[in-house]
């Protein structure tokens, strides 16, 4: 069973996927300069009530295995203690300790 | 003939206008902000909910084994 953490984390992403048109729709809407202001300022506003689920700065690339939050390295979705014990196992396809 | 070619800014407005027409571009000289962007970009969405792996519960599992296999869960 995952951290809690990463249910949240579960949670935005699937919340940002399925608001993500409508999102990109208002942010042009409130961004176009060549639009008057009222239409351009009710767009904000629509913007401001989506929740803090549908926006896609809440969502952070946690690790895979433990949840964890800092570390992270992005290719392998992974923290750096659990890069580190599965690439010593050899799990990790073409990763080998460096020397040169 | 003019060594350096002295063309009216009216004349090139023109010119980039037409260019636009023929090429389907946008026409903006002014370079007002339009959010354009917002529409251009790729929609990212998709790739966020693939980045965990699908996990099987073990509801899920005996749910899927239709009777044949039931695990208690230890939580529960």
């Amino acid at each position: 069973m995952p951290n809690i953490r990463v249910l949240r984390d579960i949670k935005a992403r699937n919340g940002v996927n399925a608001n993500e048109i409508t999102r990109r729709a208002y942010l042009y809407v409130a961004r176009n300069q060549s639009l008057p202001p009222q239409v351009r300022y009710q767009a904000q506003l629509q913007l401001n009530t989506f929740g803090k689920y549908t926006r896609p700065t809440t969502v952070k690339n946690r690790c895979t295995e433990s949840g964890r939050g800092r570390g992270i390295m992005s290719e392998f979705g992974l923290c750096r203690f659990q890069f580190r014990l599965k690439a010593l196992n050899g799990e990790i396809p073409g990763v080998h300790k460096a020397s040169w | 003939m003019a060594s350096i070619a002295t063309v009216a800014p009216s004349r090139l407005a023109a010119l980039n206008r037409l260019r636009c027409t023929i090429f389907q571009t946008s026409y903006n000289p002014t370079s007002v902000r339009t959010g354009a962007k917002y529409l251009r970009a790729r929609l990212r969405g998709p790739s966020m909910i693939e980045y965990y792996p699908k996990q099987v519960t073990i509801a899920q599992f005996n749910r899927m084994s239709k009777g044949a296999f039931s695990i208690v869960d230890p939580l529960e």
